[in-house]
């Protein structure tokens, strides 16, 4: 499935949820938020091909 | 690794979630997360006594998303609790980096009916934290730039009559700071931090208050998602230079691993504090705040931190 990273489209092989997502991508979920269909999700929401899925990283300096 | 019970449902209500806290293993949907978000900032505020009736506070404003949400939350206080906000940006001359956070700055300001005061280094030092850079080096960047932001602040807020400073300090900047210190083996620097200003008082040090204290970065993040507050979550391109950024990812990885160490850390912290403001209070009897013999402004020894910087005594 194709999904949004910071603004940039990735493709990653699918994931079950928001969680798996971000493990599959290896980012930290200390450091991320994530919306899905516009709306942020915790970890536990499931996701299909069919949803817009975008991630931030949110943990910056300064 | 902690498997965290994901239920995509709101703790409280059982309707949708918006948010997973792994640090208090709950999921929130958008209102009962920024109902707990805003309560824990008042609390912060009325336990350790950082806002009184009529008082004037300066509001350190960078533009970034830490002090724009204190900003937006201390407008709202004041709409119960009599206080006077003014907000200060510092212009620290950042290529490509501050005019952005700046614009923010002042789009916040505006909206909020908030007075703003921009002071840029260049204008303050002679000279952009860019240009100082070329010639120092960037791997201290952070800690020039700290010291002369504070030095700003200070001077600045006092010329304005602020009764208090506000920093926007999150939680994690807090557990980052202790344990630098401890890396660093630096203690004393500790017992003049907490969420009031240091246990230094003089009539030329401005009192700084931290209403984020004990609020984590990634739910400030979140709450200025959900209020619509226009973020760009950008980073100074000096930060990656910092020692601060080793110890963040650290601290990130062992909260993946092991959640609400960031804020274990802190209350370790707090712990602990009490016992060594004792030890400083103890020494303060034979210390002397001094003028520095370049500038006037307060300091520990002859000449401040900043004038030895910028080497100019
Ligand atoms: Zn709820």
């Amino acid at each position: 499935m194709e999904i949004t990273v910071d603004g940039r489209k990735v493709r990653i092989r699918s994931a079950s949820t928001v969680a798996d997502l971000l493990g599959a991508l290896k980012l930290n979920p200390e450091e991320t938020l994530v919306k899905v269909n516009g709306k942020l999700a915790p970890g536990g929401k499931r996701i299909s091909p069919k949803d817009s899925v975008r991630v931030m990283r949110v943990i910056f300096g300064g | 690794m902690a498997k965290l019970a994901a239920s995509s449902k709101c703790f409280k209500c059982g309707k949708p979630a918006a948010i997973s806290l792994n640090y208090m293993q709950q999921d929130l949907c958008q209102s009962h997360f920024t109902e707990m978000f805003e309560s824990r900032v008042k609390r912060t505020a009325r336990e350790y006594r950082m806002l009184r009736k009529g008082e004037k506070i300066a509001v350190a404003l960078s533009g970034g998303k830490d002090s724009c949400v204190m900003l937006h939350m201390l407008h709202g206080i004041s709409k119960s609790l009599p206080i006077k906000l003014f907000a200060i940006t510092i212009d620290e001359g950042i290529a490509g980096y501050r005019c952005r956070t700046l614009h923010v700055a002042k789009r916040e300001c505006r909206m909020l009916k908030v007075p703003l005061k921009v002071i840029s280094f260049h204008k303050e030092f002679g000279k952009t934290l860019d240009s100082l850079l070329k010639k120092k080096g960037v791997e201290r960047s952070c800690s020039f730039c700290g010291v002369m932001r504070r030095y700003l602040l200070n001077k600045f807020a006092r010329k304005m009559k602020a009764d208090k400073i506000a920093i926007g300090h999150n939680s994690d900047d807090v557990a980052q700071t202790v344990m630098m210190n401890l890396m660093r083996n630096e203690p004393e620097r500790l017992g003049r931090f907490g969420p009031l200003s240091g246990a230094i008082e003089d009539e030329l040090f401005i009192t700084r208050i931290k209403p984020l204290f004990l609020t984590p970065e990634r739910d400030i993040a979140a709450y200025a998602i959900m209020k619509g507050i226009e973020i760009e979550f950008s980073e100074c391109p000096y930060a990656r230079h910092a020692f601060r950024q080793y110890v963040r990812e650290m601290l990130n990885k062992a909260e993946e691993k092991y959640p609400a160490t960031k804020l274990r850390i802190v209350r370790a912290f707090l712990a602990q504090q009490k016992l060594m403001q004792d030890g400083v209070r103890m020494r303060r009897g034979k210390e002397k705040i001094l003028r520095c013999k370049s500038c006037g402004e307060p300091c520990s020894r002859e000449v401040c931190s900043l004038c030895t910087m910028l080497e100019r005594s």
